[in-house]
């Protein structure tokens, strides 16, 4: 697997750049991941894309921290120490930075290890475009690092441009502007690495019905079951000489815990009872009184 | 089913769930779940209601839906839908055809589940929706929500020395936001009030689609009232006019009671602690005009 990293700054195109190198292996018959990684923030702050390609179904998902290629499409990212753009970087990784400085003063100004390419890709664009947009060149120069087919570059570009509106004169010198930075590299030798995931582990788990994950109460009401007559002192006592079996109590006791008999009085359950005591309260009667509870 | 005697016999709530002694919200789904017979399922947002279900027990004798704050009406509509599929295509038979019961409180039907309710209504769908209204977000300590009245003292608008009055905002009208949607039925009941409550719940089950209540809810803890207390507490904000008995049958406003002469706000206010800071340690006289002169003006205006 090859597991590539792209650096720029919101507005530069590298999220589109990465989706067009990653649609180019896709076209080509390879399995791929490609995704951006950004904040909340806009034009200017630091983004960051990943792309991986393999033979074979790419297991590993999140960030790229050890890639077979790094892709800084702007230098003024080297200097940022928050950013961390050479994270995860060896000796054995290739480092493509857009620049117009040598690779040796890139290599010495930043401590660069590992294969250094540079190029400066933002005046290619600007020649092409007239704006610092370096999708397209960093889409082709990545594409050619990668040692992908330029048909599938070219036709990846297309229904990208395509994606966004972009058509006509301007989708030609976005096309132009690619193949140059295309042509101006060659293939890189043994570029392979930073799958962090090897082996694929599935755990079995057998059909079960909906049942098996709804919470299913077989004894509705069950509540009914359970003693809150602990939940007060007091307790309400109908003096049943007094009742007038109006139902008062009855229809305001909020916890269900008041019955009508079959002779037709109300009947209290002390269990259910939490002992408000709006029974006692609202009796027109005055047939309840409160009455202290024994332990 | 218009009078107190009428009131089903069988509990469609079982005892025994773990709510506040003297729970407003309890009494009003209760009485609701019996008025509606035992064949509904019951849609409830997180609330203190979502506290009478905790698996493995529920008071409930028929089908319970639990779902986020702000979702409730969207998660009735996809019974409802589901309900209706199945009943075309004869797996559920006509008589087994279930009630869709959305029960809230105030925030999840003034705050956070406005929009899902807003949608459902447009939709016209076809369910019934009770809002405890306890006036703050009371099963996690009492916060203010937009249901909160002027001058109420909750945990999060608790009086200060520079803002002695409690909460500053006017509560809600959810009424008037609901009727601004035109459903077919909507009304507004007290737990003191249970002859009319059962009256609307039966007259809005003649209508199809949404069929809407708000509920006079009093919460012992957060309200600072003795639990026995509640239902002369809902009774009061009836007959000071601080909570009108009214219905909008497609939109057109009736009040359930008309009052020639009103008590006094200062009388419900006074049984309440979290108004107490109004009357101690010093009266705020230009706090209970406000909240009189905005009952007074409510009423000003209604002639039916």
């Amino acid at each position: 697997m090859i597991g590539v990293r792209l650096a720029g700054r919101g507005g530069q195109g590298i999220k589109s750049a990465a989706h067009v190198v990653g649609t180019a292996a896709f076209l080509a018959g390879r399995h791929v991941q490609d995704q951006p990684l950004y904040g909340a923030e806009r034009r200017g702050a630091p983004v960051t894309a990943f792309i991986r390609i393999s033979d074979k179904p790419v297991l590993d998902r999140g960030p790229v921290h050890e890639p077979a290629l790094l892709v800084i499409a702007d230098e003024s990212l080297l200097d940022d120490r928050s950013f961390d753009a050479l994270e995860g970087t060896t000796g054995n990784t290739a480092v493509f930075v857009n620049t117009s400085k040598s690779a040796g003063h890139v290599a010495s100004t930043y401590g660069v290890a590992g294969r250094l390419i540079t190029a400066d890709l933002s005046r290619m664009a600007e020649e092409a475009l007239e704006k610092p947009v370096v999708s397209a060149a960093v889409a082709g120069a990545t594409g050619r690092l990668l040692g992908l087919d330029w048909s599938d570059i070219e036709q990846a570009l297309v229904l990208e441009l395509k994606d966004i509106r972009v058509e006509g004169e301007e989708q030609e010198r976005n096309l132009e502007l690619a193949k140059k930075a295309y042509g101006s590299f060659a293939p890189l030798e043994k570029v392979e690495g930073g799958a962090q995931v090897v082996e694929q582990t599935f755990i079995e788990l057998a059909y079960h019905g909906p049942e098996a994950s709804t919470c299913s109460v077989v004894s509705p009401g069950n509540t009914r079951g359970r003693d809150v007559g602990a939940w007060s002192r007091l307790k309400p006592v109908i003096n049943y000489d007094e009742c007038t079996r109006c139902r008062i109590c009855f229809v305001y006791c909020p916890d269900s815990a008041i019955t009508i008999g079959s002779d037709d009085f109300p009947v209290i359950d002390y269990n259910a009872c939490k002992g408000c005591d709006i029974c006692y309260t609202e009796c027109p009667v005055k047939a309840i009184s409160l009455v202290r509870r024994e332990k | 089913m218009t009078t107190l005697r009428d009131l089903p016999l069988d509990e469609s709530l079982a005892s025994g769930s773990l709510l506040c002694a003297g729970c407003g919200g309890v009494l009003l789904t209760r009485i609701f779940e019996k008025v509606l017979g035992p064949k509904t399922v019951t849609v409830n947002a997180a609330g203190c209601m979502s506290m009478l279900s905790v698996f493995p027990f529920t008071p409930f004798r028929s089908s319970w839906f639990y779902v986020a704050m702000a979702s409730a009406p969207a998660a009735a509509q996809g019974i409802r839908d589901a309900l209706d599929i199945l009943l075309k295509k004869g797996r559920v038979a006509k008589e087994d055809d279930l009630k869709v019961v959305v029960v809230t409180g105030d925030g999840a039907a003034a705050d956070i589940g406005l929009q899902a309710t807003s949608g459902a209504i447009h939709r016209k769908l076809d369910f019934y929706y009770l809002v405890y209204d306890n006036e703050g977000y009371s099963n996690t300590g009492f916060q203010a929500s937009s249901s909160s009245p002027y001058g109420a003292s909750t945990k999060t608008t608790a009086p200060t020395a520079l803002l002695p009055e409690g909460t500053l905002l006017d509560k809600k009208d959810l009424f008037e936001i609901w009727k601004a949607h035109r459903p077919p039925y909507i009304a507004t009941i007290s737990p003191a009030y249970i002859a009319d409550m059962m009256h609307k719940i039966e007259k809005a089950s003649r209508f199809a689609g949404p069929k809407l209540f708000i509920a006079h809810s009093p919460c012992p803890p957060g309200w600072d009232v003795g639990s026995d207390l509640v239902i002369r507490l809902s009774k009061m904000a009836v007959e000071t006019g601080v909570w009108p008995l009214k219905e909008a049958i497609d939109g057109q406003v009736t009040h359930s009671l008309f009052m020639k002469k009103r008590r006094p706000v200062e009388e419900y206010l006074k049984m309440q602690g979290r108004f107490e800071h109004l009357f101690s340690p010093a009266r705020q006289e230009s706090v209970i005009q406000a909240i009189q002169a905005k009952v007074d003006d409510y009423w000003k205006n209604v002639t039916k």
